[in-house]
């Protein structure tokens, strides 16, 4: 084998390198690259920022952007919500945890049980109406459930989302 | 028992009682749904606006750090903070939670007008420059106009009239609670009020029925008392008088077993005195016929008549003792009540005369049923008793027929018998007027044979007595349906139509005095006697003389265990029969049976030499004749 030489075999090793590397990259999430809307900390798998995944809003929409239309308590008529499924995001994030303990940009707090995301239809809306919501709007997140038609649903809306812990 | 009207009341009540209920659910599930609502819309509505009033204080007060140049403070916060206000006016502008809001006169309005300066205020706002307090204070002050408008929507959402007719919903909610609960507490209580009558009716029912209950069982307890208290008295009766039965019984048994210990000896001793009493008499008669000398006849004369006294008294006691042990059987004849009467009342006849007093015997045709000897007995002793009381005047012996029996009655003129003891002197040993126990007077056992001789003949005894004037004791005897079949002479009878010179006696006896005695008597009446101790030896006397005897003579009792009767039998057997005479002492039923089952004449101990002489006599005669 001609081809075993000093140079073959390091770039054999380069190979094996990136492809560890591609394997230690594929367990981390890529760096936010934009302003940080969404830090996911605790009983998570993946992360890029100290044992946080931090999500600007392109990393969230790599995730995958699923449409959900519903009325909520807050709305007018049935506007059409576009976000991440929250399924998808659990994924993404690698959570062991069985709640979400959820944090707004006006410091209001709720639980919110993982579990919930088998039993309902729950996305972290991006949008709505085709718009990118603005803090103004509940932006830059609004987690939305089909049909709230309780409080016991309705409270864990929780909207101007910017932090998650999984625990 | 029906309570129908009760009934229809009961119905009436639960169906008040289900229709309150049912407005009580009601009432209580609106009240929940308004005070639902109230709290809801209150709270959300309330909150909504006051955390507008929140976030703009929060708004103005980062804008007052930006203004005034904190270094701090970043611009980035500050936008958010302005987006943070902003989205508070959009909920209560568009949000269900803040309808009640929306109500408010003008509140829309305001909302959008603040929203249109919020518009307005945002260009400068991102202008602005840390430390512009100029331009700080153009966005400030008009932002600070806000709060008037959102603390008023705040108190208006905490107490608007709209909560007002919210709270009237609900205070009419509570009312129409209040009034179901009420209806059910009454219809309830009135439930209860019937239901309780009714079951102290039934208590009281029942009480009665339990009193009623009571009473009787009461009853029944004092019944049962009364019977188990009268059961037990009836049982304590009962064991005393099975007591006293017992010892009735034992007392009866006692007095019977000492009483027949007391005949037996009495006839043990009566029998051991009869022996020599009877040689004494033999040996008196011997002496007395042959002795002629005046002085010593005298002396034989009062030795006879002690001697008599005592056989007498010994025959006595041998007869009740006899008749106590019940060995007597009466031989019922018929006869003629006349010879008995003459044979009795002669002698006595003679002994009253001695005395000084007279008895008659009236002369009686009549022929009776009775036992010739018993009778005999019973007018001796009844002519003895009458003799013996009456010092002065008469004594009769007379008879009078009775229907179909004869009253023999005999009279005396004695001192009578007073009341109290009429009972008495039928009792053994019982003697009137003889408190020193003279025994010439004899031993009072006379009316005590009488009355058991009578009973043992069946004969009925009866007694009259005045004191002072005299008593009458009667025997009545059944008489006879036909003539007498057969005459028996009177013992004692002289008369004799033949020659007894020369007839051999054989006489058994194994007491020599005895013997001799007899002997001598015998051959004084002229007879031949032979004796012997048994029958044997008498039987060789005989063999030695070569002569057959007439008659036999023979003791009961001798030595050896023989009895006369056996040795008389032995002499039959030899001699072929002959007329026997059995002398005994002894007053055994199976001595009596065994003498007159064999045919012998019976003569008891001690032996009245009349009586001894007639015997042969008869004996001897009746022989002749047969």
């Amino acid at each position: 084998m001609r081809w075993i030489t000093p140079y073959s075999l390091v770039w054999v090793l380069v190979a094996f390198f990136l492809l560890v590397d591609r394997q230690a990259l594929s367990d981390t999430l890529e760096m936010p690259t934009g302003p940080v809307i969404l830090v996911v900390s605790g009983a998570i798998a993946n992360s890029n920022v100290n044992g946080e995944a931090h999500f600007d809003y392109e990393m969230l929409e790599k995730l995958g952007l699923v449409k959900l239309v519903t009325w909520t308590p807050w709305t007018e008529g049935l506007p059409e919500f576009e976000g991440v499924r929250a399924a998808d995001l659990m994924a993404a994030v690698g959570a062991r945890g069985k709640h979400l303990h959820a944090r707004a940009l006006n410091d209001y707090k709720v639980e919110i049980p993982i579990s919930d995301f088998d039993r309902y239809e729950v996305i972290f809306a991006l949008k709505q109406d085709g718009q990118r919501m603005r803090v103004r709007d509940k932006g830059p997140i609004w987690v939305v459930y089909r049909d709230p038609s309780t409080t016991d649903v309705s409270d864990k809306m929780i909207w101007q989302l910017n932090e998650l812990r999984v625990e | 028992m029906t309570h129908s009207p009760q009934k229809k009341a009961y119905f009436g009540l639960i169906v008040i009682a289900v229709i309150f209920s049912g407005s009580l659910f009601w009432s209580l599930d609106r009240l929940a749904v308004q005070r639902d609502i109230v709290e809801a819309t209150r709270s959300m509505g309330a909150w909504s606006a006051a955390q507008a009033e929140a976030e703009l204080h929060r708004l103005l007060s980062d804008l007052d750090r930006y203004g005034l140049g904190d270094p701090k403070m970043e611009r980035d916060e500050l936008l958010l903070r302005f987006e943070i206000f902003w989205g508070r006016l959009k909920v209560i502008r568009i949000s269900k939670e803040s309808e009640e809001l929306r109500t408010v006169e003008g509140a829309t309005r305001a909302v959008d007008e603040m929203q249109e300066r919020l518009a307005e205020i945002e260009p400068r706002l991102l202008a602005l420059e840390k430390g512009d307090v100029e331009a700080y204070e153009e966005i400030a002050v008009p932002l600070r106009g806000f709060y008037p408008f959102l603390r008023d929507l705040t108190q208006y959402a905490l107490i608007g009239p709209w909560i007002r007719e919210a709270k009237q919903a609900l205070d009419q909610a509570y009312l129409f609670m209040i009034i179901s609960f009420a209806g059910i507490v009454v219809s309830t209580t009135a439930l209860i009020f019937l239901f309780l009558r009714q079951i102290r009716k039934n208590v009281a029912a029942g009480q009665a029925l339990q009193e009623a209950h009571n009473s009787l069982e009461q009853r029944v307890a004092q019944r049962t008392n009364e019977l188990v208290e009268a059961n037990d008295s009836l049982q304590q009766e009962i064991t005393e008088r099975s007591r006293a039965e017992e010892a009735l019984r034992l007392a009866t048994l006692e007095a019977e077993r000492a009483n027949k210990a007391k005949s037996r000896f009495l006839v043990a001793a009566s029998h051991d005195l009869r022996q020599p009493l009877q040689s004494l008499g033999l040996l008196h008669r011997v002496l007395s016929e042959s002795i002629t000398a005046r002085k010593e006849m005298q002396v034989l004369r009062d030795m006879g008549h002690s001697l008599s006294i005592m056989a007498d008294l010994l025959n006595r006691l041998l007869d009740i003792s006899k008749l106590e042990l019940g060995v007597i059987t009466p031989e019922m004849t018929e006869f003629k009540v006349d010879e008995l009467l003459q044979r009795v009342g002669g002698p006595a006849a003679v002994e009253a005369r001695a005395k000084g007093l007279e008895l008659r015997v009236v002369p009686c045709s009549a022929v009776v049923r009775s036992d010739q000897t018993l009778l005999g007995r019973v007018l001796e002793n009844l002519i003895s008793n009458a003799l013996r009381y009456t010092d002065r005047g008469k004594i009769l012996l007379g008879c009078r027929r009775r229907n179909s029996s004869l009253r023999i009655e005999v009279w005396d003129s004695g001192p009578g018998i007073p009341e109290d003891q009429k009972r008495s002197i039928f009792e053994e040993y019982y003697q009137i007027g003889n408190p020193g126990r003279d025994r010439s007077l004899g031993l009072g056992l006379g009316l005590a044979i009488v009355e058991r001789t009578a009973q043992l003949l069946g004969h009925r005894l009866d007694m009259e007595s005045i004191p002072g004037k005299g008593s009458m004791f009667a025997i009545e005897v059944p008489l006879a349906e036909a003539a007498p079949l057969h005459q028996v002479p009177a013992p004692g009878a002289e008369t004799c139509d033949y020659d007894l010179a020369g007839k051999l006696i054989a006489l058994i006896e194994d007491d020599q005095i005895v013997a001799k005695a007899t002997q001598l008597l015998l051959e004084q009446w002229g007879f031949d006697v032979v004796i012997g101790a048994d029958g044997s030896e008498a039987l060789r006397e005989l063999r030695a003389l070569g002569a057959r005897p007439s008659l036999i003579i023979a003791d009961y009792r001798l030595v050896g265990g023989k009895t006369g009767v056996k040795e008389t039998e032995r002499m039959w057997e030899a001699l072929g029969p002959l007329p026997a005479i059995v002398i005994t002492g002894d007053t055994g039923e199976e001595a009596l049976r065994e003498i007159q089952a064999a045919g012998c004449q019976l003569l008891h101990k001690p032996v009245d030499p009349h009586e001894l002489r007639a015997r042969a006599y008869q004996a001897l005669s009746n022989a002749a004749a047969a």
